[in-house]
């Protein structure tokens, strides 16, 4: 799912400036609430807090709060359009995705993000969730028994570690396991380490965002 | 349905309908007590069974006390001839158990032979479990007990040991025998996972909290009994698997929520993102497939309301409960495990100008209703809840303590006051301090 | 539904009374004392950064649920004087407040009337007895459960003064055959480690000596581990002090280093005397009573099986136990009784694997 950390109270605040009276929240019910970062729990906390911080500094404002079950849909943006319209400034915790899409329902409105969106993860413990792919939009997983280079070397290295691992770790970061060694040992319990001679070539990066911002239709659905 | 399905070594008990299922077969354990379902291999093939309980009872993973030489537990071969020599807490000080077993193998080997020298090394007996009389009894078959100093005994192969004390040193010839040194089987890991526990530090399947003894474990209907917990209780091991076969009696006759409150999942707004599950330190909640959402299992829930602070899409309630009110002012929120209890034994003056609440534990707590409370710059919260490893629900008051920083974090960043949350611990026999530590918030001195 | 009375009010007696309750039976709860709690009731949590598992917390549950239960007719000041009937409809006479009466048609009886602790025999050395540097385990327990502030600096021990040393002494009452009880107390190990540990925490200069034989097991837990408690700032010494006798205002103890083999002497502030359980003095009347046995300690064991004389055992009346094996004693003793009659389970037992 896409992973998000909601963003510090001080620069949410900075960020919604004093130019408003009444301000709504909207949370995003579904990566983001997985994700434990911007649901419906999460928005009743930051409107408390926000409610809190305000009233010691003494001025009079009003929030409100919804969350839809998506916000990268149109349809669950419409159905609160009126409240929407109804606020000088909408804070929005779902992810750029959603913020962006809210900002083209509502073109005249102020959509301000309440989220920093980071990756596509999974979720390794409660409360923790690890970033596993890029969407480079050509997945290798096959010839890497199903460890991606791209996402989990630091480096997106394909032929091969740099060597500056150490017992298992990333010279990066020894927060970080080591791609390569992952992939390594893989496809060694698989015996299939011989997948590791053929060589790969260089990644086309048009297939990512090297080809500029993407965009994918279905035959099967898309009238267009 | 089986009355128990022991994981490990079967006791018989004919009274109850027992299944012994090896731990390395198990697959998979749903459901709750009374009605768990278990997926085991069996000669390749995948069976599942029904059971009322579970009762983890494996062996321990043993080592040499001492490298090369042979232990003196039950399967050992004590040597027909030949001086012997017993060697206990050497490393790691031998569990009480372990202390009987080997004054009962030396005792034995001593009145075997009249002709041979049985030594006994030790650096601390315990007699807690009535070993006084065997010690006696061997002491006067002839065995000769040495008490030895850590670093003052040295053993070469092949038997031969030089001990030194207080001036007096001695070498020995003879076969060596040492205590075991026992640590957790293999297998409580992935049984660990699979039942859904949280195992202790040292990796045995019982946490160590006073609420579980002697053989609870988080999970209600799942015990833990020999290898499965910690070598310090091996001697209570007969008493233990009695008070379990009777509890599981006691259950299989009447089985009732161990709360009156009911617990609901709202099926429209659960997303299944699984964090109630997960952070249930009792696993009562689990997927209900028929509704695509997630179940509290009511004969599983011990009532601590984890679930329904941490569920991210608020889905989770309690049924019948409505809103509280929440009033701005000087709180404090009393542990009904700890703080509570302790209230009952004072005056109920004692709480004048504050509001009270009871909360079923501090992993209850929501940070959106701690900043509701703290409307005005002289509203604080006192929270009073159980030390760590006392608390009812296992790591309920760490949770508890984690949302309690996380709030003084964010209003300290803004400004909004620092340790305006305060987390006090308490236990249920300390009256005084509670009155202490009332007084103090109240005086704005905590 | 039976009839059940319950004799003694102390950690054992009140969580047979509230189980026997819960499952919906009627209960007579009869306390010696004026008050519910028995021994455990003076003795106060010892955690102070983190449990460690003194047990103590898992008592006041039960107590307040005895005491509110409307199901348990609790009796207090109430002392059993006599017994009469068969199994099925036994009868109890008390005497409470001078006067006696009749407690008829009880189905089972439970007797959970607890230790006495060494402190409370009629023994022990009349001079120590008058000097307040001298004081029994029990009596720190009451001032620990007591202490009057919550922080860094509080006097716990009411000294008046920072002491600068205290000394426990293991295994007063227990191990000696001088003293009738060679048996070990178990419990007596384990809470003197955590009292001192209290005491460190309190008074962090403190020094702090035990002086004892063996060191046992202190529960169920790892928590304490005799290798790392140098790191407690506790000092063990292994033997028994020869002699304690009072020097200006301190005392000195006199005791010999085995390692060295030669003896040394020890200044303090206060000396501890750890005690142990005892059997309580009517044990002997139980047993002529109940038809129950003495083992050669004075505690009691029954002479026939508990399920058909209806008469049960629960608790320290059997033998030192700690806390938490008294309550899941007292437990397995109202599932045993609740199944009415029907054989014990697990008789064969069977020793743990290893």
């Amino acid at each position: 799912m896409i992973v998000g950390q909601q963003k510090k109270a001080e620069e949410i605040i900075e960020m919604l400036g004093t130019e408003w009276d009444s301000l709504l929240i909207v949370g995003c019910g579904t990566c983001v609430t997985v994700s434990l970062a911007g649901g419906e729990r999460e928005v009743a906390a930051l409107a408390n807090l926000l409610k809190l911080y305000y009233g010691k500094k003494g001025k009079k404002i009003t929030i409100a709060t919804d969350t839809i079950i998506r916000q990268c849909d149109f349809e669950f943006i419409d159905d609160i359009a009126e409240k929407v319209e109804g606020h000088d400034l909408v804070l929005s915790l779902a992810c750029g995705v959603g913020v962006q899409h809210m900002v083209e329902r509502h073109p005249e409105k102020i959509i301000l993000p309440g989220l920093n969106t980071s990756f596509y993860g999974a979720t390794t413990a409660v409360g923790e969730w690890a970033e596993r792919c890029i969407g480079c939009g050509e997945c290798i997983l096959d010839r890497f028994g199903g460890v991606c280079p791209v996402a989990r070397c630091s480096k997106s290295l394909l032929n091969g570690p740099c060597g500056g691992s150490q017992d298992g770790k990333c010279e990066v970061d020894d927060g970080i396991d080591c791609g390569w060694e992952l992939i390594y040992n893989r496809l060694n319990d698989l015996g299939l380490l011989e997948k590791l001679l053929v060589y790969e070539d260089p990644k086309d990066w048009q297939t990512y965002r090297d080809g500029g911002p993407r965009k994918l239709t279905n035959k099967e659905y898309y009238d267009g | 349905m089986y009355d128990v399905i022991f994981l490990g070594n079967q006791l018989k008990e004919p009274s109850l309908t027992t299944l012994q299922v090896d731990p390395e077969a198990l697959l998979s354990c749903r459901g709750r007590v009374g009605d768990f379902s278990l997926r085991y291999r069996d000669n390749g093939q995948v069976r599942e069974e029904k059971t009322l309980a579970l009762v983890a009872n494996l062996d321990y993973e043993h080592e040499a006390g001492l490298a090369g030489f042979p232990t003196f537990i039950e399967d050992t071969q004590i040597p027909e001839e030949g001086n012997l020599i017993f060697i206990q807490d050497y490393g790691q000080l031998a569990p009480a158990h372990i202390n009987r077993m080997g004054l009962e193998k030396a005792l034995a080997a001593a009145k075997g032979s009249s002709s041979r020298q049985v030594y006994y090394f030790y650096r601390s007996l315990r007699f807690t479990e009535g070993t006084d009389d065997i010690y006696e009894e061997a002491r006067q078959a002839g065995v000769a007990f040495f008490r030895y100093e850590e670093g003052k005994l040295k053993v070469e192969e092949p038997g031969h040991l030089t001990y030194n004390r207080g001036g007096t040193s001695m070498e020995l010839e003879g076969q060596v025998l040492t205590a075991p040194l026992l640590s957790p089987s293999p297998h409580l890991e992935k049984l660990a996972r699979i039942l859904r526990l949280n195992p202790s530090e040292e990796g045995y399947l019982q946490e160590e909290n006073v609420y579980l003894a002697p053989t609870l474990t988080g999970r209600r209907g799942v015990y833990a009994l020999g290898g499965a917990r910690n070598p310090n209780s091996l001697g209570g091991f007969e008493e233990e698997a009695c008070y379990t076969l009777e509890e599981i009696a006691a259950l299989k006759n009447d089985l009732q929520p161990l709360v009156e409150d009911e617990r609901e999942v709202d099926d429209k707004k659960c997303i299944l993102c699984y964090t109630c599950y997960r952070v249930c330190p009792h696993a009562a909640l689990e997927e209900n497939e028929e509704q695509d959402a997630m179940e509290v299992l009511q004969e599983a829930c011990w009532g601590c309301n984890g679930c329904i602070s941490h569920c991210p899409a608020v889905a989770i309630s309690i049924v019948g409960e409505e809103e509280e009110e929440k009033k701005p002012g000087l709180q404090v929120l009393m542990c009904e495990n700890s703080a509570v209890t302790a209230r009952k034994k004072l005056p109920k003056n004692i709480m004048d100008g504050f509001i009270s609440r009871e909360i079923s534990c501090a992993c209850s707590l929501k940070k959106e209703d701690i900043y509701a409370y703290l409307e005005d710059s002289a509203d604080r919260v006192l929270i009073l809840g159980c030390f760590e490893e006392s608390c009812k629900h296992l790591e309920g008051e760490q949770r508890g303590q984690r949302i309690v920083d996380e709030v003084n974090e964010t209003l300290k960043s803004l400004d909004l006051g620092e340790e305006r949350v305060r987390f006090e611990r308490l236990s249920p026999p300390m009256e005084a301090d509670m009155k202490k530590l009332l007084g103090r918030w109240r005086e704005g001195q905590l | 539904m039976s009839k059940i009375a319950v004799i003694g009010g102390g950690i054992a007696g009140t969580t047979v009374a509230v189980e026997l309750a819960r499952a919906g039976n009627e209960v007579t709860l009869i306390e010696k004392a004026d008050t519910l709690g028995g021994n455990i009731l003076d003795y106060g949590c010892k955690a102070v950064d983190k449990c460690i598992k003194c047990n103590l917390c898992l008592v006041d549950e039960t107590v307040l649920e005895a005491q509110n239960s409307e199901a348990i007719e609790v009796i207090v000041q109430g002392q059993v004087r006599d017994l009469t009937g068969a199994p099925g409809s036994y009868c109890l006479t008390l005497e409470t407040g001078g006067h006696l009466q009749e407690i008829t048609d009880l189905d089972s009886i439970v007797l959970a009337t607890g230790f006495l602790r060494w402190s409370d025999l009629e023994t022990g050395t009349p001079e120590f007895s008058s000097d307040n540097r001298v004081i029994w385990a029990s009596q720190l327990e009451e001032s620990m459960k007591n202490r009057m502030d919550h922080g860094e600096s509080a006097d716990i021990l009411q000294l008046g003064y920072n002491p600068r040393s205290v000394a426990f002494i293991q295994c007063n009452g227990s191990r000696s055959i001088q003293e009738k009880a060679r048996y070990c107390s178990k419990i007596c190990c384990g809470y003197s480690y955590r009292m001192a540990r209290v005491l460190k925490h309190f008074y962090p200069d403190l020094e702090v000596t035990i002086f004892f034989i063996d060191f046992q097991e202190a529960g169920y837990f790892l928590d304490i581990n005799f290798d790392e408690l140098d790191q407690a700032g506790i000092k063990y010494i292994n033997c028994k002090p020869i002699d304690v006798s009072a020097v200006d205002d301190r005392l000195r103890i006199l005791y010999e280093n085995q390692q060295e083999g030669q003896m040394e002497d020890l200044e303090a502030d206060l000396l501890v005397l750890s005690e142990g359980l005892h059997p309580n003095e009517d044990n002997e009347r139980w047993s002529m009573l109940f038809n129950l046995q003495q083992d050669r300690y004075g505690f009691l064991y029954p002479l026939l099986p508990e399920e058909e004389t209806g008469i049960f055992l629960a608790g320290s009346i059997k033998g030192p136990r700690d806390i938490a094996s008294t309550i899941s004693d007292g437990k397995r003793v109202a599932y045993r009784l609740l199944r009415a009659g029907k054989k014990q389970l697990c008789e064969s037992g069977g020793q743990g694997h290893v």
